[in-house]
């Protein structure tokens, strides 16, 4: 497969507006803006297949559908840069690298759903991301592919970078409003949904990176090429993985949707480093719950990963080797989300810290009989009655690793030490 | 108008109608802390989860609209286990301090723990304790107790307007606060202690004085300005406890004490009486100007002080009275209540002729800060002064400033209090007024000057109504006994009046029922102004 958002960014310094347009940038958007309808824009798109690379994998067409037409005044186009996913780490290739690609794909999807503004919102700690944005918004400006009268046209679109301060909350969609709003970044209520009442109460759609990186290409060569890539018809294009932990060449490998975990982490990523054994895989961001060796076989694909019980999420695919135990792996993923539970809601303020003591005191050799059973419960309780994901991200996280090593927990607690560590 | 299904009930509810707002209205109880009328749901505490069918996840019935067709349940083992579960997290780390709390007694938390909590919690990890502190000097917050219902914050941001609170830090280290270094601005600090369910909240006022069910608790309005808000009086005894808006309760229309009133009542007038039920902190602790102590023992009579029995002391004022013909003067507090003021006028007109009063002048009652949205002071603090002017009107007496009653040296001078230490600058001026009459529950300096003092009721001690600056007549009722040999005033008015006349006039509903016979004003004050907390004026929407 021919990459498609990573084409050409090593050495070709496509940060500069004149290295993008000589390979062929902004075509697409000026081919979208002079020569396409609205309703040509989102077809095309709707054909292509293209879910949110965010992690939910709603089709990006349908949510750009779902903006009222008939809504007098502003509406918004979010682009959600925070990437905040324990493990993931490939929205950052393409902002550092490929800016004007995402630019691109934004002016088509603000032209798309109406949007005159719209907004970059990335994650705090991505400096050098937000000061490369910010020169390619310029060159773009200069360029007139930004601003009033783009591409000649009567049409004006303009983007503005707003970096977050450092809360994974925020990227959840509607935290991440609450935030550009100057606001605490706490989830809303859905419904009503972002569609409707969004950024200042307008309607709003939310993108991630990944996906408005892709709408250029579907625009150049049509929908129904990018929905050829993959495993058409439900799970299309090309996917970012980011591969980290025990493997000998983590990073970002670009492939087709539905190439396989084992594939990725032998083939690509170099299998495990000093040929240890494989434990377990974590293959979409520290929420999806983890895989076992016997199950790499799986198509890294939306419903592929769901059938297996887990999710594709960001595709961000943490590997661990046999040395790692599972119940301090699960205790500092715990630690994490009662880190960043925002507080609104009850299940998961209380119960991601409660969580948390257990999974410690079950580390420390204090683990008693019955804990597995509590956590099990604690986790089945957040789950399903929070306000937003976070608290059932936390839960599946939990009852994946209780699933998948019952047995390790137990003998921790039957132990009453690490039987990894040996302390 | 959408007609949906709720624990097998068919009902028809208006457009934009929460479920919660709905089951509410049908006696229907879905327990709840963050949902409160007055301010926008956030959907926080998740305790009012119900399962609705065709959607998967448990929905907030706080933030979720009835819709044509939609199928409620609220009591299947889903939604039960839910419950149970929000209770267990909200008390991991709740101190369960409930020996030492306020709340105890009046607690939701309490409540509902009790009635959908599990019974016993898997907690066994050390709780995380935390300092009291100070948001105010009247209001102490124990973050420790708090549930991050968040209503004390909406409050300050959707009803008071001025955003003085807000949530810091994250997940459980949250809580609420003021900006670094200022505390709440006096004036409508108060209610947040009303509205906050658990007891991380308190007033300085009440905190740690008395268990809250030990307190007998009555209707009654505020009398500290024209407003004339709704109160809540605790008190046991003789001594008012705390007095509080009437809000907390109707958190839960259905378990007001007068139980039918949303089928009574049409929603405007809910809605209105919700937005009502703040009151200012001058109300809420500054109540005790209106009952202070240092209350006269018994009858004081300085112009016979061998006789000094009630009988004595009557019969020499209605003596006096009948003397001095129509050269009365009459002087009354508008902390009289309309009977009050009824039987005195009817005594100065129909008895000894005279046709001037004059009015005791109470100061304006400031807001005290402009920018609050919530803007609740009416008037003067004179709580009666309206139905004292519809009533003077009424029976044809001008009303005077007392300068003038005092400086027109009548033969006899009667001062229908409580006059609240507003005479004592009269004290000098009196002298030449041959018989002078009091009557207060206070002792004062004009007290000390005058020949016969009569020993009343202040406002919580007795029965009548009052009639506020838009011109509601509104009950207030007795909530503590009074000490001592004193008389209800509008008692000791009806006995001169016997006394003299013969005329029996009754008791303050006998009273009531001359005035709505009489006073076109007062037409429609019927019984529900004397049975029901809620008074509700069905012709002319005045009276309530």
């Amino acid at each position: 497969m021919e990459q498609i958002l990573l084409k050409n960014v090593e050495g070709a310094k496509l940060a500069d507006i004149n290295n993008y347009t000589a390979v062929g940038g902004y075509e697409s958007a000026k081919k979208a803006i002079t020569s396409m309808t609205i309703a040509q824009i989102i077809d095309e798109v709707k054909k292509s297949g293209l879910r949110g690379r965010g992690g939910a994998g709603f089709p990006a067409g349908m949510k750009w559908d779902f903006v009222p037409k008939d809504f007098k005044g502003p509406r918004y186009l979010c682009c959600n840069a925070d990437e905040g996913e324990p493990g993931t780490f490939k929205d950052r290739e393409i902002l550092e690298k490929n800016p004007h690609l995402l630019i691109e794909g934004m002016i088509i999807a603000s032209y798309a759903i109406g949007a005159e503004l719209s907004f970059i919102y990335i994650r705090g700690e991505f400096v050098k991301a937000a000061n490369t944005l910010e020169s390619a918004l310029d060159q773009a400006r200069k360029q007139g592919f930004l601003g009033e009268r783009i591409f000649g046209t009567d049409k004006k679109i303009d983007i503005v970078v707003h970096r977050g301060a450092g809360a994974y909350i925020c990227g959840e969609e509607t935290a991440l409003i609450e935030s550009i709003e100057g606001e605490r970044g706490n989830p809303r209520v859905r419904p009503p949904f972002p569609a409707v009442v969004g950024v200042f109460s307008k309607p709003t759609v939310v993108n991630n990176v990944e996906t408005l990186a892709a709408v250029p290409s579907i625009i150049k060569n049509s929908g129904q090429w990018y929905a050829a890539i993959g495993v058409p018809p439900k799970n299309t294009g090309s996917k970012l993985y980011a591969v980290s932990g025990h493997v000998n060449k983590p990073g970002v490998y670009e492939l087709p949707m539905g190439t396989t975990l084992k594939d990725l982490i032998y083939n690509y990523a170099g299998g495990i480093k000093g040929n240890k054994k494989l434990k377990g895989v974590i293959p979409g961001g520290s929420s999806t719950p983890v895989l076992l060796p016997e199950e790499i076989g799986v198509s890294m694909d939306f419903d592929s990963l769901a059938k297996a019980g887990s999710m594709l999420g960001s595709a961000a695919v943490i590997v661990m080797d046999e040395d790692v135990c599972t119940v301090e792996e699960s205790l500092r993923l715990s630690e994490f989300y009662a880190h960043e539970s925002c507080g609104q809601c009850t299940p998961c303020r209380e119960g991601t810290v409660w969580m948390t003591k257990i999974l410690d005191r079950i580390e420390q050799g204090k683990g008693e009989q019955g804990d597995i059973e509590l956590l099990e419960r604690v986790s089945a309780n957040i789950m399903g009655n929070t306000l937003c994901p976070l608290g059932d991200a936390a839960a599946m996280m939990m009852l994946g690793f209780l699933k998948k090593f019952k047995d390790e927990f137990a003998l921790h607690i039957k132990s009453g030490r690490c039987p990894i560590h040996k302390k | 108008m959408p007609t949906f299904e709720i624990d097998g009930k068919k009902i028809t509810v208006g457009q934009g109608v929460t479920v919660l707002e709905a089951a509410r209205s049908q006696g229907i109880e879905i327990p709840h802390f963050c949902y409160h009328e007055s301010f926008k749901s956030g959907g926080l505490c998740r305790m009012c989860l119900v399962e609705i069918e065709k959607m998967p996840k448990l929905q907030t019935s706080c933030t979720t609209v009835a819709t044509e067709g939609m199928v409620v349940k609220t009591t299947t083992d889903r939604v039960k286990q839910a419950r149970s579960a929000i209770l267990e997290f909200i008390l991991t780390n709740h101190p369960l301090d409930c020996p030492d709390c306020d709340q105890a007694g009046e607690c939701v938390l309490q409540e509902y723990s009790h009635k959908y909590g599990p019974d016993k919690s898997a907690f066994r990890e050390p709780k995380e304790l935390r300092e009291h502190i100070q948001l105010s000097e009247h209001i102490a917050y124990d973050p420790e107790r708090c549930i991050m219902c968040e209503r004390c914050v909406r409050y300050y941001r959707d009803v008071v307007g001025t955003e003085e609170l807000a949530v810091m830090q994250r997940g459980a280290h949250s809580e609420i606060t003021t900006f670094p270094g200022r505390q709440l601005d006096y004036g409508y600090i108060g209610n947040i202690a009303d509205i906050c369910p658990v007891g991380a909240l308190t007033t300085k006022d009440f905190r740690f004085k008395e268990r809250v069910y030990n307190l007998r608790t009555t209707e009654t309005i505020c009398p500290l300005c024209e407003a004339g808000c709704t109160i809540y009086v605790d008190a046991k005894k003789y001594t008012v406890y705390r007095v509080r808006s009437r809000n907390k309760n109707l958190t839960s229309l259905h378990e007001h004490p007068n139980r039918n009133v949303t089928a009574l009542y049409p929603k405007v007038f809910i809605d209105a009486i919700l937005r009502s039920s703040f009151i200012c902190d001058d109300g809420r602790f500054g109540y005790k100007k209106a009952i202070e102590n240092g209350a006269i023992p018994g009858p004081i009579n300085r112009y016979e002080p061998e006789n000094r029995t009630w009988n004595n002391v009557i019969s020499l004022v209605a003596q006096k009275i009948k003397q001095a013909g129509s050269k009365v003067g009459g002087i009354v507090s508008p902390f009289a209540t309309n009977e009050e003021a009824y039987a005195f006028l009817y005594l100065l007109k129909y008895i000894s002729g005279t046709n001037t009063i004059g009015v005791i002048d109470f100061p304006g009652a400031k807001e005290f800060n402009g920018a609050t949205k919530l803007q609740l002071r009416k008037g003067s603090q004179s709580p009666n002064l309206k139905g004292i002017e519809q009533i003077a009107g009424a029976l044809g007496i001008k009303i005077t400033p007392v300068e003038e009653v005092v400086a027109s040296k009548p033969e006899l001078l009667y001062v229908l209090g409580p006059t609240l230490n507003r005479m004592d600058a009269y004290t000098e001026k009196i002298g030449g007024i041959k018989f002078i009459v009091l009557q207060d529950f206070k002792a004062s300096a004009f007290a000390n000057n005058v020949h016969v003092v009569m020993p009343g009721f202040n406002f919580a001690q007795k029965d009548g109504t009052y009639t506020n600056k838009d011109g509601k007549v509104q009950r207030i009722r007795k909530a503590v006994d009074a000490k001592g040999d004193a008389r209800n005033d509008l008692d000791i008015l009806t006995d001169i009046i016997y006394n003299i006349s013969g005329k029996k006039l009754g008791s303050f509903d006998n009273i009531l029922g001359l005035m709505v016979k009489e006073i076109p004003f007062f037409n429609g004050a019927d019984a529900a102004i004397l049975t029901t907390g809620i008074n509700f004026r069905k012709a002319a929407g005045r009276l309530w």
